[in-house]
């Protein structure tokens, strides 16, 4: 095919073509700041996501194995069941908290960092262009 | 004063204050970035109140209350599901999107794809989610409009939903994605409030004490501490888990909720706005327990399957109760109020959905792939959107009237599965896997969209005894929700279909894409606020 039909929006703040984008990009991946952002991001993300998939998952799974466990009362009115179900929402709660504190502090300063530094070497490849 | 009239009154109150912020908001729609994204200009708490407005529908507010009336525990399983599914997006999507995107959930999907084949299945898969979830928005709204007026019967319920879609169409083709989002938020201010006073109330009629109301909940129930026991509604774990599965799951693929994400300025308020969402969404879906429990307790069975089979009624009777009952005025004053919201709900959500599903087909399909290689007609555009919308809406209208006496929580739960099942994978592997291409994106949309859809079809609700048509046959498919076989299919689909081709260009772009995503280098930037003087409104 000659004419790639794949057109993604144009970076703004380069205005570069995308064939550009890609060669700048393929250097960029082997940034030991890229890198180490990937890393960090990679090793975060899916042990988080597995931990609250499974936390969720075993509430539909033990209502459905054991009705009568999740029916046991543990005081008053309030049985297993329910309290188990709160226990989500403060899972929900604190899972992203702890997200947001990690992507504050492990994620946003390396990215901005790798961001100012790339946005202007592509500022000095720009003009050297020109 | 009847309740209907007061009802009435207080119903269009609200729609002429939400019509007057969408005028107001249409004089600020200008660009294609204005009508589809309010110009990247909306603030992270702004847009997660708006997200909470777009979430919390006619299936949180009407349906989940009246699940937890009718079947008492099983029907708070929806409301956790429908929480935690935020940190699938949170976590996996949000930002990574926020910094990929332009418009639409497309955008990300045919980032480093051949843009033709994966825009027009992307397209196609939002009208197709979209549609499913405007369909149960139908059906609260026809039974809303129903006991509200005291109507009998299908003429009303076909009225009411014909009403439905005429606003929608107003608020969208005048207002846009500002006009939306101000309705979003008008809304779910309204909404909270309202279920913050009904609850309030509850715990008060049982001396603030949360073991009578379920005592007393599992006695008027009939059906004593099984209803605070799950087994009521569900009864084989691999139904729960595929519901389950599908809450927690859709979400991320909801494109409605993901296209919000693309109004904030930066990565970093798109996060904010899930974590803003995720404070208000949870603590309403807590506030489900009185609704439910509470009209379990004070309203009753009977009452509840009268005014609407499905139980979708159990918050607005509720209200009425709470108020003194029928015929008091305390009572029509409170129902009044609670409809009104709830009505307010149900339009500002159809809104939402319409302008995802018509801005998708008018800047995927119509400018990227109808009018591929001509010069970009943004007035076109939005006029081919604002058609659209016209479109969907009756679609969706003519569905929902086969889908009355339907639980709405049971119905969004479909579109959930559906979401998850065509467009979770493909925006997953999209943002994550080198080796995804353009084979595996479109076969496996395809195959989720359409595999969810014939699983929903064949199901129990549909065909067979308790479904729609063939009531003499069993159902060939045998779960009501389609998410434990759906969800997997899809995936298998996408890996399936990349595997089967090589595609060196997208997985060249992966790079780039990765370092878009998580810097936001050469994101799509918030535009400057137009000056009066300097915008002039183009012509033709």
């Amino acid at each position: 095919m000659a004419n790639d039909p794949r057109e993604p929006s144009r970076s703004p703040t380069t205005g570069r073509l995308p064939a550009e984008e890609v060669a700048a990009a393929e250097v960029v991946g082997k940034d030991p700041e890229m890198v180490e952002l990937e890393h960090r991001h990679q090793r975060f993300v899916w042990p988080i996501t597995v931990f609250f998939l499974v936390y969720y998952l075993s509430l539909p799974i033990l209502a459905g194995v054991s009705p009568d466990g999740m029916g046991t009362k543990v005081f008053g009115q309030f049985t297993v069941g329910y309290l188990f179900a709160l226990s989500q929402f403060l899972m929900a709660f604190v899972v992203a908290w702890v997200y947001a504190r990690w992507a504050a502090k492990r994620m946003d300063p390396l990215a901005a960092d790798l961001r100012e530094r790339l946005l202007k070497q592509q500022i000095k490849e720009k003009e050297a262009a020109e | 004063m009847s309740h209907q009239s007061l009802s009435l009154i207080l119903f269009v109150t609200f729609v002429a204050v939400t019509l007057g912020i969408t005028v107001w908001a249409s004089r600020q729609t200008k660009t294609a970035a204005d009508f589809y994204s309010a110009g990247r200009r909306i603030t992270g708490w702004q847009n997660g109140v708006a997200i909470s407005g777009d979430y919390m529908s006619a299936a949180s507010f009407l349906g989940i209350a009246g699940l937890i009336s009718l079947f008492g525990y099983d029907g708070f399983l929806y409301s956790v599901g429908w929480l935690v599914a935020y940190l699938t997006v949170l976590i996996l999507v949000a930002e990574l999107l926020r910094n990929s995107g332009k418009y639409t959930m497309a955008d990300v999907l045919a980032y480093r794809m051949r843009q033709r084949p994966v825009r027009s299945a992307a397209a196609l898969s939002t009208v197709g989610v979209s549609i499913v979830y405007l369909i149960a928005q139908m059906v609260g709204a026809g039974a809303l409009v129903k006991l509200l007026l005291g109507l009998e019967g299908d003429a009303a319920a076909i009225l009411a939903i014909a009403g439905v879609g005429v606003l929608m169409i107003v608020y969208v083709t005048f207002g846009g994605m500002i006009g939306t989002t101000w309705v979003q938020i008008v809304k779910a201010v309204l909404l909270m409030a309202g279920t913050l006073l009904l609850s309030f109330l509850v715990l008060a009629k049982f001396g603030f004490s949360m073991n009578k109301m379920f005592a007393d909940a599992a006695t008027a129930s009939g059906k004593g501490d099984a209803f605070l026991a799950p087994g009521l509604r569900f009864t084989s774990t691999i139904e729960l888990v595929s519901l389950g599965l599908a809450l927690v799951l859709g979400t991320a693929g909801l494109p409605h909720i993901l296209i919000r994400f693309y109004t904030v300025p930066t990565a970093h308020a798109a996060r904010r706005s899930v974590i803003w969402a995720i404070g208000i969404i949870g603590s309403f879906y807590i506030l489900t327990t009185f609704l439910g429990f509470g009209a379990a307790a004070l309203v009753g069975h009977a009452a509840i399957t009268k005014a609407d089979k499905a139980g979708n009624m159990a918050g607005p009777l509720l209200a009425q109760t709470i108020g003194g009952g029928e015929g008091s005025f305390g009572g029509d004053l409170f129902l009044a109020f609670i409809a009104a919201v709830a009505f307010a709900t149900i339009l500002a959500v159809v809104a939402g959905l319409t302008i995802t599903a018509s801005s998708s087909f008018a800047h995927d399909f119509y400018a990227n792939v109808m009018r591929r290689g001509q010069e970009r007609d943004e007035q076109a555009e939005v006029r081919v959107a604002r058609i659209t919308a016209l479109v969907i809406g009756a679609i969706a209208i003519v569905l929902a009237s086969f889908a009355r006496g339907q639980n709405v929580a049971f119905l969004v739960g479909l579109a959930f599965a559906v979401a998850a099942s065509a467009n979770l994978p493909t925006i997953l592997f999209s943002l994550y896997w080198k080796r995804f291409n353009t084979t595996g994106a479109v076969v496996g949309i395809l195959v989720g969209l359409f595999g969810s859809l014939l699983m929903v079809a064949l199901g129990p609700n549909v065909m067979g005894p308790k479904g729609l048509f063939l009531k003499g046959s069993d159902p060939l498919f045998p779960l009501e929700n389609p998410g434990i076989y759906s969800i997997p299919l899809g995936f298998l689909a996408a890996w399936l279909g990349t595997m089967l081709s090589r595609e060196p260009a997208s997985e060249e772009m992966y790079e780039e894409l990765r370092v878009r995503a998580l810097t936001g280098l050469g994101a799509e930037e918030a535009e400057v606020a137009p000056t009066r003087a300097s915008a002039t409104r183009p012509s033709g």
